[in-house]
């Protein structure tokens, strides 16, 4: 039914110390892909210690609930990293039905960002607020039921017990989820084409208008569960893709390479795509949702 | 997420609240008639939780808008805002209640939400086919219904309770008296007990379990004690959350303290004089969900501006009415009302006729009476 795995704590530690890494590896990709040489791969960990030794300036407008935002995202990030496997081993915490706790924890994270957002007052945060909350109904569809299918695939109901199996592997459904978690898994984590990171325009903003307000250690917070997001969702995308190679080291070493590949891969996305225009982005994610849901009908006997 | 009246929004979560329940009990059901314990004792337990927590978190919401109600005079969302400086608990607990009834951790909701959906998991993934579609079914409305309160939640509580004040009706809040406090802590108190106790809560549920399900009573009762083992490690992790929460608050506090911490204006992109009218109202906040259920939920938008190339005035309104309430209970009501018309004409203002109508039923009741006999 459930289990712990003390020693399964490394990995959350590991993400919190190479997930800013991936992010380098996505701006590398961007950089190489427009002919510039780009940041260094660890520009993340300074960008980090610089706005950690920052001050900050408050609205006067904000309350406590402003400066809960950055702490409940970042917070629920850990909690939810905390049950994600990694390498097919099982996670710190594993029990059935794990993989909906770590929905809602992101989802409870992201409820505390958008209240952030409204305490401003300000209507660029409204607007970002009210597109993330908005969004949020598609994307959390196309995991729930990409993670059903899993479970349909593999007979388990925890994440730890789906990445263990992988005897009865289907490629084509499994190509089907592949590719409706990578949509979600940009969408979630505010890359084009849902959103662009690098946009300077506040009104075709969604996630980074809502923390225009934010700076210092809150704004660090706030990117470095952003960074942590996209590990945790792209480190379950890696080891869904494909069997897992047998042995635990070699596994573990085989997923990080599949994450440097996926941050390639979004790094292309950007580098190749315009953004979606906002009216569009529902019927893109609900294409995604129904390969999710086609991949659900193919398991059910 | 259109309704601008806080307390009949509150309403309309219950609606919500009670398909869940109805969902779970389906489920129940389901694997009662498909001969799935499992699903069975998760679908009737999630539902009488749920139906529990509900209680809990809608009177501490209902009690909230109420305090709201009296120390604003209204309940009319698009005029309030900000109140958390005015009334601080009330809003506080606005906001857990708020999170509690979206169904997310790490709350009661999501507890009695999580067994709901872990009957539907079970039942899609060892069901017959007519459980496994109903159990994905579950999954699919939970998951929409999930994001769309907490959507609605979120608004609800940005208008009220965040942002800037949207009327003069703010002005002279104030918090609602220790009686009322009183009742709202207790409870929030309450609900955090049916998180932490989520095992116990379950244990507890047992007899109603078996009564429910009644078709194979100690295979209902074993997979009760496994949902309860399961909830012990789901607690736990929700304890995680709580305790990293209270973490990372400190090591903010830590990485502020002897920093310079100013204070300022809401960033407007550099607009000089922002005011409380350009926030976003809750009705611009529900918009992207109104015109993508336009079908459903018809918002009304109308836009007026004087002609010419410097319109001096201009207004535009966005409503979303209840086309439940405005085409089929209006409709349905004037029907009655017309009909029941028919009536008034014996009606009349004078004593006799009534002495009249009075004696007159006596004696046809006399008759039938003599009748009968």
């Amino acid at each position: 039914m459930g289990a712990l795995h003390p020693f399964s704590l490394l990995f959350p530690l590991m993400a919190l110390a190479l997930s800013p890494l991936l992010m380098g590896v996505i701006n590398r990709t961007k950089a190489a892909w427009a002919g510039r040489t780009g940041q260094p791969l660890t520009q993340m960990y300074f960008d980090l210690a610089r706005l950690w030794r920052k001050g900050a300036v408050y609205s006067r407008t904000t309350t406590w609930v402003f400066r809960m935002g950055p702490v409940a995202g970042l917070a629920s990030a850990l909690a939810a990293l905390t049950l994600t496997p990694f390498g097919g081993l099982p996670a710190a915490l594993s029990f059935d039905g794990d993989l909906l706790a770590l929905i809602y924890l992101i989802g409870a994270g992201r409820f505390f960002t958008i209240l952030a957002a409204l305490d401003t007052g300000s209507a660029f945060e409204g607007m970002g607020a009210s597109r993330e909350a908005f969004f949020a109904v598609f994307t959390e569809v196309i995991f729930i039921l990409g993670l059903a299918a899993l479970a349909m695939q593999t007979g388990s109901l925890s994440l730890s017990g789906m990445v263990a199996t992988s005897e009865k592997f289907d490629f084509a459904a499994s190509a089907m989820v592949a590719a409706a978690l990578f949509v979600a898994l940009l969408a979630e984590n505010a890359r084009i084409p849902v959103d662009d990171p690098n946009t300077h325009l506040e009104l075709t903003m969604i996630h980074e208008v809502m923390v225009l307000d934010h700076g210092g250690p809150d704004l660090a917070l706030i990117e470095y569960s952003r960074a942590l997001k996209w590990w945790l969702f792209s480190s379950i995308l890696a080891q869904a893709l494909t069997p897992l190679p047998g042995g635990p080291g070699l596994a573990v070493v085989y997923t990080l390479t599949m994450m440097t590949a996926l941050a390639i891969a979004a790094g292309v996305v950007e580098s190749t795509m315009a953004r979606l225009r906002l009216t569009f982005v529902p019927q893109f994610l609900m294409g995604a949702g129904a390969l999710s849901a086609l991949a659900v009908i193919l398991f059910l006997r | 997420m259109g309704q601008d009246d806080l307390k009949k929004s509150l309403a309309y979560s219950t609606v919500e609240n009670a398909g869940i329940i109805t969902m779970g009990i389906g489920l129940g059901v389901l694997g009662v008639s498909q001969d799935s314990p499992a699903v069975a004792a998760l679908g009737f337990g999630g539902a009488l939780f749920h139906a529990i927590n509900h209680a809990l978190f809608k009177g501490l919401l209902f009690m909230n808008a109420g305090a709201v109600a009296h120390a604003t005079g209204t309940r009319r969302m698009s005029l309030l805002g900000g109140l958390m400086k005015k009334m601080p608990v009330t809003g506080a607990l606005f906001i857990f209640g708020g999170a509690a009834i979206s169904g997310l951790p790490p709350l009661n909701g999501f507890i009695s939400e999580f067994l709901i959906y872990l009957a539907a998991f079970a039942g899609a993934v060892d069901g017959e086919p007519v459980t496994a579609g109903a159990g994905l079914a579950v999954i699919v409305f939970m998951a929409v219904t999930g994001t769309l309160a907490a959507a609605g939640v979120a608004r609800a509580a940005g208008a009220v309770f965040l942002g800037a004040a949207r009327s003069a009706a703010v002005e002279k809040a104030h918090e609602p008296g220790p009686s009322m406090l009183a009742a709202m802590l207790a409870l929030a108190v309450m609900m955090t007990l049916a998180a932490a106790l989520a095992p116990a809560v379950a244990g507890l549920l047992t007899a109603p379990v078996v009564e429910l399900a009644a078709s194979d009573p100690a295979a209902v009762e074993e997979s009760l004690r496994g949902a309860a083992d399961l909830l012990r490690y789901l607690v736990l992790a929700l304890g995680l959350f709580a305790a990293l929460v209270f973490i990372v608050a400190l090591a903010r506090r830590a990485a502020l303290s002897g920093k310079p911490v100013g204070s300022s204006v809401t960033w407007d992109c550099g607009y000089a004089a922002p005011s409380a009218r350009m926030q976003y109202t809750p009705s611009s906040f529900a918009q992207p969900v109104s015109e993508f259920f336009h079908i459903i939920m018809r918002p009304r938008a109308a836009l007026a501006m004087d002609d010419g190339l410097f319109p001096r005035r201009a207004s535009f309104t966005h409503e979303t009415d209840d086309p439940v309430e405005s085409e089929f209970y209006r409709r349905l009501f004037a029907a009655a009302a017309r009909g029941i018309g028919a009536l008034q004409a014996f009606r009349a203002a004078r004593a006799n006729i009534y002495i009249f109508y009075t004696a007159s039923a006596l004696l046809a009741l006399l008759v039938w009476g003599l009748i009968l006999s």
